[in-house]
């Protein structure tokens, strides 16, 4: 197969380029030689020509320009974050805007800490702790979290046992609730994570069956049978805890207290 | 490649400028300079133009180098080439006139034009008669030293191209420096 005339020159470039003679290629070549000789004469004339140098002053301008750019384009850089709020005063006012909603929800969160029912911040910490128990996603963190809002509750009924006030059966009733998840949920945890939370469940409790003792003692008729069914389900739960306590004990009577029996979170 | 900076050397540059590197940004800064002034030189007659294209195309090269993706100095010229593009236009709509009604220098046209003395101008002066694709051929591989797969990468044709156009553009300006008439255009 005859080679092309394009493929000849470039070889003979080559040969050239290398300092090769080239005129018995060209005879190789008969048909092609008359027009690849003025061709190659050509090349070397182009090919004799010096490159076309840069005067130094002006590539020397031209480097100090494109650092005076990298420059400005570093510096563009660090301040770039700056410059969004500088030039976006909508972008200010909606970050401040963010920032003050969360500061002033994480205040009234942490005022409500001490509040009690009937007070305004109340619901804000129930909403509080729906919120910080939906967020928890492990077994022992959830009964710590019952066994603390029990120890709340407890505390907040304290504050309501006076002579002649009548009983708020609500947060009688979520106290004993409180309790019995809390027992319900370390049942499901292995022996070492249970054994800490055992013995706080079992605080409480006691703490729980001393107030209602004493709130019987001081209530008018009516809330004197309520505080009777609190006491009996506080002894219930007590032998539950013992059983816990001592898994290994002869009383078989223990049947499990875990299942709840009134809303939980 | 470049005689002066191979082609590992120049990764490097291209590397370390992309991370700011003061130091690679000055010795690309001149590298760059260096092969598009002889890219401008004989596409544009006047040195002050060739000068201030030039400076140019190395503050778009140093302002565009973190967006930079695969062969630099394919993407080098494409730059350049739209720049001188760019330059053209510009100065037609300035004087209301065409590409192709910008008159040509004639030269004295010998018989045996192996005779003449080639000069830097003479060859600007021929390279009007090719066509874009033919006057790159030209520069990257007669005067830059490019080799074929370097020149075929930079312009994105192959190999078979550009030694069709390497042959097509060295005729067109045999023909037009032995006065043979119009160069053929591919």
């Amino acid at each position: 197969m005859q080679k092309k005339i394009e493929d000849i020159l470039d070889q003979l470039i080559a040969d050239v380029n290398e300092g090769k003679n080239v005129g018995d290629r060209l005879r190789d070549h008969g048909a092609y030689a008359d027009e690849l000789l003025p061709l190659l004469e050509l090349y070397k004339q182009i090919g004799g020509l010096s490159k076309p140098e840069p005067d130094v002053h002006r590539v020397m301008a031209t480097v100090r320009k494109a650092q005076a750019l990298s420059k400005e384009k570093r510096t563009a850089k660090l301040f770039a974050i700056r410059d969004i709020f500088v030039f976006s005063p909508m972008l200010v006012r909606m970050t401040a805007t963010v920032v003050l909603v969360l500061l002033a929800a994480m205040t009234t969160v942490m005022l409500s800490a001490n509040s009690l029912p009937g007070d305004a911040l109340y619901p804000v910490k129930r909403v509080a702790e729906r919120v910080q128990y939906s967020m928890t996603f492990d077994a022992a963190g959830k009964a710590r979290l019952h066994v603390i809002f029990a120890d709340r509750r407890t505390k907040e009924l304290a504050c309501f046992v006076e002579p002649g006030r009548p009983l708020d059966s609500g947060l009688l009733i979520d106290m004993l609730n409180q309790t019995r998840l809390a027992i319900a949920h370390i049942e499901l945890l292995n022996t070492e994570d249970a054994a800490l939370l055992i013995a706080q469940v079992a605080r409480c409790n006691r703490t729980q069956l001393a107030l209602l003792e004493h709130a019987k003692q001081h209530a008018g008729e009516p809330d004197r049978e309520r505080f009777e069914e609190a006491i009996r389900a506080c002894r219930e739960q007590s032998e539950c805890i013992e059983c816990m306590q001592n898994p290994n004990s002869s009383d078989k009577t223990h049947r499990p207290c875990g299942a709840p029996q009134t809303r939980a979170y | 490649m470049g005689k002066d900076v191979s082609r590992d050397e120049l990764a490097d540059l291209v590397r370390r400028g992309k991370e700011d590197d003061e130091a690679a940004l000055e010795r690309l800064s001149i590298y760059v300079y260096s092969h598009v002034y002889a890219f401008m030189y004989y596409r544009v007659a006047q040195p002050e133009d060739t000068d201030d294209l030039t400076s140019e195309v190395v503050l778009k090269v140093i302002k565009g180098l973190k967006q930079q993706r695969g062969n630099f100095n394919a993407w080098m010229y494409r730059i350049a080439r739209n720049r001188l593009i760019d330059f053209y236009r510009r100065r037609a709509m300035r004087s209301e006139i065409s590409l192709n009604d910008i008159p040509r220098k004639e030269l004295t046209k010998s018989e045996d034009f192996s005779k003449q003395i080639m000069t830097r101008e003479k060859l600007r002066q021929g390279m009007e008669q090719l066509t874009e694709d033919q006057r790159q051929v030209i520069i990257l591989k007669f005067i830059e030293g490019y080799a074929n797969n370097e020149v075929a990468e930079i312009l994105g044709r192959s190999v078979g191209a550009v030694k069709v156009l390497q042959f097509r553009a060295l005729r067109a300006l045999r023909e037009y420096f032995s006065g043979r008439g119009h160069a053929e255009k591919n």
